[in-house]
């Protein structure tokens, strides 16, 4: 019931995009660099592009997978919704670890379809949706930086990788702080100051301000940019758990326009049980 | 239509040059030039040689979202019921927040 809705809301959305214009826009700028096959289409398989220090490069402009029938395509607004954007804990064995307050707060919120959810009120989503919405994120990675430029609000989010610590005492925020570091081919970001009353999920998965987040990306070759989450919050979670997402590269296209707020009407419609 | 500045109509035709010039280490310049025919007799120089002074390294953006509004009124239905429970249901108060633009 909940995916259905969050479809059917999405469908709305995608309706409303102004897409037509907004692509021809971009069409004469095709991404720059892309390997090709013999026959001209883009290798994705090729090997993972690299900055001049040798390390990956994540840069680019990435879409959640998404299963479509029998096929899994990239999840674009016009198409599907990533089913982890409904609930981040569907791939956990045994479903989420929640705290007992935190299970039942999760079933009520179940059980009016998500309609408290902060973005459906055009707030923030933090770094779990920023990882699995339909909307697109561009990755910038400069020496010392990695910047996420998120679709949604048209917000950003900056990963620190001149080598700081994370600082002791955060001012709550809705990405929190986050620094990187490399392990080989694999960059560990680790986060924390984050806002309380966040929804992880549709599903109003919580996270507290106790919580603090690690990432794992990786992009074994051109076209694939791989997350491993974990959320280690002990106020809403009795033991940390991780979600794996993968997400594939986008094309000779860019990020839209998207703010929320702008001509919004969705909200007083919204009702629970 | 939008609005540029202080309520100046802008249209569609609207285009904007901007010139950038960093002029020192921690000095940097900005020049605008508005140029829409649908509204303006002429292109006008928006801001000239605008100047910037380039940050301490220890500051940085801070996170600022122009929804304290929505964020109030979410807060009024749903937020910071003031239960003993330690559930972070509600997001707290941003009524202090400035929203400028």
């Amino acid at each position: 019931m909940t995916s259905l809705r969050t479809l059917l809301s999405i469908v709305v959305v995608a309706a409303l995009l102004p897409l037509a214009p907004a692509l021809a826009q971009w069409l004469n700028y095709p991404t720059a660099g892309v390997p090709k096959n013999a026959d001209g289409s883009p290798n994705l398989a090729a090997p993972t592009p690299r900055t001049s220090d040798g390390k990956p490069d994540l840069s680019g402009l990435w879409a959640n997978f998404c299963q479509a029938g029998d096929r899994v395509v990239l999840c674009l607004p016009e198409i599907a919704v990533p089913q982890l954007f409904g609930d981040i804990g569907r791939g956990v064995k045994g479903g989420l670890p929640y705290q007992p307050w935190a299970a039942d707060l999760v079933k009520e919120r179940r059980a009016n379809f998500g309609k408290d959810d902060p973005t459906t009120h055009c707030l923030p989503g933090g770094i779990a949706k920023l990882h699995t919405s339909v909307f697109l994120r561009k990755i910038i990675q400069v020496p010392g930086l990695i910047v996420f430029l998120n679709e949604r609000n048209a917000s950003y989010r900056q990963v620190f990788t001149d080598g700081r610590a994370l600082p002791e005492d955060l001012s709550p925020a809705w990405n929190g702080y986050s620094t990187g570091h490399w392990e080989g081919d694999t960059l560990i970001v680790q986060s924390a100051g984050f806002q309380d009353g966040q929804w992880l999920d549709r599903s109003g998965s919580p996270l507290t301000s106790a919580a603090r987040m690690t990432e794992k990306l990786r992009r074994p070759n051109y076209g694939t940019l791989e997350i491993e989450l974990t959320v280690d919050d002990s106020k809403a979670y009795t033991k940390p758990w991780s979600v794996q997402l993968k997400q594939g590269i986008l094309l000779d296209t860019d990020l839209l326009d998207y703010i929320c707020l702008e001509n919004e009407r969705d909200a007083v419609h919204l009702i629970g049980k | 239509m939008g609005w540029a500045y202080t309520g100046r109509p802008i249209s569609g035709e609207l285009r904007v040059d901007e010139k950038w010039h960093r002029v020192s280490i921690d000095r940097l310049e900005l020049s605008v030039t508005i140029d829409d025919p649908k509204m303006y007799t002429r292109p006008w120089v928006s801001m000239d040689w605008f100047p910037m002074k380039l940050m301490d390294p220890h500051a940085d953006l801070t996170e600022m979202y122009c929804s304290a509004k929505e964020l109030e009124i979410y807060n009024k239905k749903l937020g910071n019921r003031g239960e003993s429970s330690n559930e972070p249901v509600g997001l707290p108060d941003s009524s202090h927040l400035p929203c400028f633009s």
